[in-house]
């Protein structure tokens, strides 16, 4: 037989105790069920979408960049091909002096003070001297559409390799005047 | 023929979120006043009570009727995690000693009528008491708990549970003439 004072004892004991709270069972539910943060499937999306953009903004500019190239070694190769063509003809019937001067004058831009060498020295010094003072003369500023071009090129050592190719027309071209003023 | 009980077992081994709800809706009260009983402080019992929880969801292929209900099983899990937690928080903390309250041979009287007095002087003296003979005091006489589910309950066996409620029974007695 129990003892009833000790049993209603414990009894308005145990009411005494507060009773568990209405959330718990939730909260421990939360804790025990595993589900992705919000936080975190955000930042994987904008991690998606920052990557995607960069992908794409690198292929467009890379596809950008090829027509650029393409289209200045084009002006490169039409500049090499129409430089020649600038260049007179010279005829051995007419007077080489005075035609000299024409190409002279269309000389570029390009300011060095390189001297054509000549075959004979007397005939040389005079042509010589009107030549590196016709070369040591400020440079007749070339057509605009060849400045343009040499501007233009992005590569300097095509530029140069045209001017080049001028020097050394213009160098058989004077020894072809030499050979006829020897002549006559 | 399976009973709720099997069926919510089976479901928990499933690891089914449905069945957490209702082991937390039908069992929760009795494991959370267990653990009330022994700690102290509303935060310190929420916790000892998810722990309690946790460790059973990880320990559910484990369980077996025949040894004892699931209800039983829960309150074995929430007794020892609540003392676990008391010793490793207050291991200094001392309780009234037997040996200072005079001799085992006191004799109390059984069938004592109602008094409002000695009901009085007994919750004071419950409260003196050490958290695991509060709880076992509270299983026998608030929960009518079996003497072998409360043997279960502690790891002990019935007759030594008997043994310690007379004792125990005794000593508030004493502690009563005490105060």
């Amino acid at each position: 037989m129990k003892d009833i004072n000790l049993q209603e004892a414990v009894r308005r004991r145990e009411e005494q105790l507060p009773p568990m709270p209405s959330d718990l069972n939730e909260r421990l539910m939360n804790s025990l069920t595993p589900h992705p943060s919000p936080r975190r499937v955000e930042l994987k999306r904008l991690l998606l979408v920052a990557a995607s953009l960069v992908l794409v903004v690198g292929i467009g500019f890379k596809f950008l960049r090829l027509p650029k190239q393409t289209e200045t070694k084009v002006v490169q190769v039409v500049e090499r091909e129409e430089q020649p063509a600038k260049q007179p003809v010279v005829e051995p019937s007419q007077p080489v002096v005075a035609e000299a001067e024409e190409p002279l004058q269309q000389k570029p831009s390009w300011r060095s003070k390189s001297t054509v060498r000549k075959k004979n020295a007397n005939l040389s010094q005079s042509l010589s001297q009107e030549e590196e003072v016709a070369i040591e003369e400020p440079s007749v500023p070339a057509s605009e559409e060849t400045m343009e071009v040499f501007v233009e090129l992005p590569d300097p050592y095509l530029a140069l390799e045209a001017q080049v190719q001028d020097i050394r027309s213009r160098g058989e071209r004077f020894s072809q005047e030499v050979a006829l003023l020897m002549d006559h | 023929m399976k009973t709720q009980t099997d069926n919510l077992i089976n479901d928990l081994r499933r690891q089914k979120p449905a069945a957490l709800g209702r082991l937390f809706a039908e069992h929760g009260p009795t494991v959370f006043r267990m653990v009330q009983r022994i700690v102290p402080g509303r935060e310190d019992a929420e916790e000892v009570y998810q722990d309690v929880f946790v460790k059973a969801l990880r320990a559910i292929e484990t369980f077996d009727p025949k040894k004892a209900t699931l209800s039983t099983w829960l309150c074995r899990i929430a007794f020892n995690e609540s003392l676990n937690f008391v010793r490793r928080r207050k291991p200094n903390l001392v309780y009234m000693d037997d040996s200072k309250l005079g001799s085992d041979s006191f004799e109390v009287q059984e069938d004592a009528p109602l008094d409002e007095e000695i009901i009085k002087q007994l919750e004071k003296a419950l409260s003196l008491l050490p958290p695991h003979e509060q709880a076992i005091i509270s299983m026998f006489y608030y929960e009518e708990r079996s003497l072998a589910d409360i043997a279960y309950v502690t790891g002990s066996i019935p007759s030594t549970v008997g043994s310690q409620l007379s004792r125990i029974r005794k000593k508030l007695y004493r502690i009563i003439k005490t105060l």
